[in-house]
C-alpha cells in the first residue's frame, strides 16, 4: 500500500513539473533550529506541583507562563532574523522532571546559515499593541485567550505566576498564596543574551534559555513574601509590577 | 473498492494535464455544486471565530449540519439526535443532572451548552479531551451510552436516504453518494454547531450600547462582585475563571466542587494522569445559565442559588484548589442577592425566535 502511494506520488510529481512548471530556484543555505525555554527555582528544574523552600515557607507553584513577542536573531554581520511575532511559553506540562527538563521547545525552519552572536526578545506587549483586545484576533490566537486579558485594566497579562505555600509545614499549602499577574501598558521588558551559534546548511541546533523564577521573585536581596504581596490586582501594585517585570530582564540564562 | 477508486482519481487528472475530460461520472454530478461562504457572526467583544481551512463554513454545509443535528437517524434505533441531548431551549442543554443515552443509561456527566461553542478554543467536554468539533462529531454515535450505533450502519442509511445525498453534494461538492463518510457527516455538524453564535442577553446591550437598556443597581452591584472591580461589596472572584466575551476560559480548574477524599470524577486527570490535574475541569460558560440547570459536570447544584452558596460557603480544600478560590469568598444574603442577579443578566432567549437554533422536522 505505501508503496502504492510513494509510487503515485512520484508519478504525479513529474507530470505536474511537466506541466509547464518551470520553477528552477536555487536552494538558499538554510538550517534548522530548536529554541527551549526551562524554567528552575534555584539549582532545581522547576515542577510545578512540587515542594520547594521558599523564605520560611514551603511552596508548591501552579501556574507560569509568559508572553515573548519579536524573537530575533543578530548575526555576526548584524543582520536580523525574525523568527516570531507573539508566542505564549506556557510551562504548564512541567509536572515531573522529564517533562521539566523538556522545557517549552519551538521549532524553526529555513533560517540562513551562518554565525548568530545574540538572541533578542521582547517579554510582553510593547505599546504597538496598546487598545488592541482580544476582539482584535482570530479566536484561536494567543491574543484571543480571555485568560490572558483583563478587561478591567483594558490590558494583556503578559505574565502569569501562581504558587502556593504552607506556612507550618502541615501539608496545607493554602496559608498564603500568590498570583502574579502582571500587566499594564509599560508592562515590556527587551531582552538581549549573547549567544555563540553557527548554523549549518541543513543542520540542526538547538539553543537552551533557561529562566530562574528565583530571580525574578527576588527584591532587594530577598524573595517577596507572599504574606505582603498576594496580587498584583491593582493599581496600587504597579511599581511591584515594574519591580518584577525588571528582574525577568536578568533572569534568562544562556546555557 | 471505494479506496482504489480515489487514488486513481488524481492519476488520471495529473495525466490528463488539467485538460477538463470528465472521467469519473457519478450518480450526483448533475446536482449544481456552488459553495458560498457562511458568514459566522462575531458579536461585541467576540474575537473572529478561527475555522479550520478544510472546512469552512458555507452555506449549504450549514444546512446539512442543521439537518444531521437534529435528525434520529444518527442512532442506533432512530430514537436520539444530538438535539435529543442539546435541546435549544434549555441552551443546548438537556435538563438533566446527568445524560441518557439510548440504551437509557445514565452517562456520567452533564450535558454542554453548544451556545457560542466555536469559541472555545482549548479542548471540548468537561476535561478537554478532545481538540476540535469535527472530532468531537464523530464520538457520540459510536458511544454506548450515547447514540450507540456504529458508523458503517449509519453511514448506509444516509447514502441511500432520498435527500440526504444530494445535500452532501451541495455542501462538499461530492460526485457519488458513496462518497459520504462519517467524517463529511461531521464536517458538516461542525460547521453548523459554529453557526450557533448569540450574544443578546441584557448584560450584552448593557456593554455595547447597542440598546437603551441599563442594569438596576443591584444587577450592576453583583457586576462589580464579579470582576472584582473597586466597590464597597466583596470580590466574588469569578470572573478569574469566567472571563472574556463568553464568560468562560479555555483553562481548566479546580473548584473545589469535589471533596478531595469522595472524588467521583477525575476530570482532566483522566485525560492526562498528572496529579496535579486531578478533579480539574473546564470553566465552562455562564452564559444563559437560566436554561442550562442543573450545573457542574455532574449536575449535582441545581439551582443557581446552590451555585452561589457553594462558592460563597462550601468550597472543597484539595490540594490543587485553584488559588484564586483559596480564601473563603463568604458572601451575605444581599451580596449573593446582586451576584444572582446579574448572573441572571447572562440569559439570551432572541436565539430562541431564530429557526435557524431550532428542529428543521418540526
Ligand atoms: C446522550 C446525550 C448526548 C447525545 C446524544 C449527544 N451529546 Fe453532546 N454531550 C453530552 C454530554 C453529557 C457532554 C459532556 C460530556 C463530557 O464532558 O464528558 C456533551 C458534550 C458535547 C460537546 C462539547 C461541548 C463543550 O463545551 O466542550 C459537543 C460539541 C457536543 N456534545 C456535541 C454533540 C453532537 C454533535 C452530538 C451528535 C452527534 C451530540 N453531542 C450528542 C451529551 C450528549
Ligand atoms: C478557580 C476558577 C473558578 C472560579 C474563581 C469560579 N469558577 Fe465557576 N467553575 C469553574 C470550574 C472549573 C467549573 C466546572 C466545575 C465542575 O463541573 O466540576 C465551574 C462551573 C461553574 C458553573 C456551572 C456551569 C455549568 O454549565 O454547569 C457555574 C454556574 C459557575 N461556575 C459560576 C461561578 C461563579 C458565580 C463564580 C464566582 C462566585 C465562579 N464560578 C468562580 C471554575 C471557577
Amino acid at each position: 500500500m505505501f508503496k502504492n502511494i510513494a509510487f503515485i506520488t512520484l508519478v504525479s510529481a513529474v507530470f505536474l513539473i511537466g506541466c509547464g512548471s518551470d520553477d528552477t530556484s536555487v536552494t538558499p543555505l538554510e538550517s534548522d533550529l530548536t529554541i527551549k525555554f526551562k524554567s528552575h527555582y534555584g539549582p532545581s528544574l522547576l515542577v510545578l506541583g512540587d515542594t520547594y523552600n521558599y523564605l520560611d515557607y514551603e511552596v508548591q507553584f501552579d501556574k507560569f507562563k509568559f508572553i515573548l513577542t519579536d524573537l530575533e536573531l543578530v548575526s555576526d554581520n548584524n543582520e536580523v532574523v525574525s523568527l516570531s511575532d507573539v508566542t505564549l511559553i506556557d510551562f504548564k506540562d512541567a509536572v515531573n522532571e522529564t517533562e521539566a527538563a523538556k522545557g517549552v521547545s519551538f521549532d524553526f525552519s529555513a533560517i540562513p546559515t551562518g554565525n548568530y552572536k545574540s538572541i533578542r526578545f521582547t517579554i510582553g506587549l510593547d505599546s504597538s499593541y496598546l487598545g488592541l483586545t482580544p476582539a482584535d484576533f482570530s479566536s484561536n490566537d494567543i491574543l484571543a485567550q480571555s485568560e490572558l486579558y483583563w478587561a478591567s485594566w483594558g490590558n494583556y497579562i503578559i505574565t502569569k505566576l501562581e504558587a502556593r505555600f504552607d506556612a507550618n509545614e502541615d501539608g496545607n499549602f493554602l496559608d498564603e498564596t500568590f498570583q502574579y499577574h502582571l500587566g499594564g501598558d509599560e508592562a515590556f521588558r527587551s531582552v538581549e543574551k549573547s549567544i555563540d551559534l553557527s548554523l549549518i546548511l541543513d543542520g540542526s541546533s538547538s539553543l537552551d534559555l533557561d529562566l530562574d523564577i528565583k530571580d525574578i521573585l527576588t527584591i532587594d536581596g530577598a524573595l517577596v513574601d507572599p504574606a505582603e504581596w498576594s496580587a498584583t490586582h491593582s493599581t496600587s501594585s504597579v511599581g511591584f509590577i515594574a519591580d518584577l517585570l525588571n528582574n525577568f530582564v536578568d533572569a534568562f540564562e544562556n546555557n | 473498492m471505494k479506496i482504489k477508486h480515489l487514488f486513481l482519481l488524481p492519476l488520471v487528472f495529473v495525466f490528463a494535464c488539467g485538460t477538463d475530460d470528465e472521467v469519473f461520472s457519478g450518480d450526483l454530478v448533475d446536482i449544481s455544486y456552488n459553495p458560498q461562504a457562511y458568514t459566522i457572526p462575531q458579536p461585541f467583544g467576540y474575537p473572529q471565530m478561527a475555522q479550520p481551512s478544510d472546512n469552512k463554513a458555507t452555506v449549504d454545509g450549514v444546512h446539512l449540519g442543521h439537518l444531521l443535528f437534529f435528525d434520529e437517524i444518527l442512532s442506533v434505533d432512530s430514537s436520539l439526535a444530538c438535539a435529543g441531548c442539546h435541546i435549544p431551549e434549555l441552551g443546548f442543554t438537556d435538563g438533566l443532572a446527568v445524560s441518557t443515552g439510548v440504551p437509557g443509561i445514565e452517562g456520567p456527566r452533564s450535558s454542554m451548552s453548544l451556545l457560542n461553542i466555536g469559541f472555545v478554543s482549548n479542548g471540548l467536554f468537561w476535561d478537554g479531551r478532545v481538540n476540535n468539533l469535527e472530532a468531537q462529531a464523530l464520538m457520540p454515535v459510536e458511544d454506548p451510552i450515547e447514540m450507540a450505533a456504529s458508523w458503517p450502519d449509519i453511514i448506509e442509511r444516509i447514502q441511500n436516504h432520498d435527500e440526504y445525498p444530494a445535500l452532501f453534494r451541495k455542501a462538499f461538492g461530492i460526485e457519488d453518494r458513496t462518497e459520504i463518510d462519517k467524517f463529511l457527516v461531521a464536517k458538516a455538524i461542525a460547521q453548523y454547531e459554529r453557526s450557533l453564535v448569540t450574544a443578546n442577553s441584557k448584560y450584552d446591550q448593557v456593554l455595547s450600547g447597542s440598546s437603551s437598556e441599563e442594569f438596576t443597581d443591584e444587577e450592576f452591584e453583583g457586576y462589580l462582585m464579579f470582576f472584582d472591580e473597586p466597590s464597597a461589596v466583596a470580590d466574588a472572584e469569578c470572573f478569574h475563571c469566567h472571563g472574556g466575551a463568553n464568560l468562560a476560559s479555555n483553562e481548566f480548574f479546580n473548584n473545589g466542587l469535589q471533596d478531595p477524599e469522595y472524588i467521583t470524577d477525575e476530570g482532566v486527570f483522566l485525560v492526562t494522569g498528572n496529579s496535579t490535574d486531578m478533579g480539574k475541569f473546564r470553566a465552562a460558560t455562564l452564559r444563559n445559565l437560566e436554561l442550562t440547570a442543573p450545573y457542574m459536570h455532574d449536575g449535582r447544584i441545581t439551582s443557581l442559588e446552590g451555585v452561589v452558596d457553594f462558592y460563597s460557603d462550601s468550597i472543597h480544600i484539595a490540594g490543587n484548589l485553584d488559588v484564586n478560590l483559596s480564601e473563603p469568598i463568604n458572601l451575605s444574603d444581599t451580596e449573593k442577592g446582586f451576584l444572582l442577579d446579574f448572573l441572571r443578566t447572562l440569559t439570551d432567549t432572541t436565539y430562541l425566535s431564530n429557526p435557524h437554533f431550532l428542529d428543521p422536522f418540526e
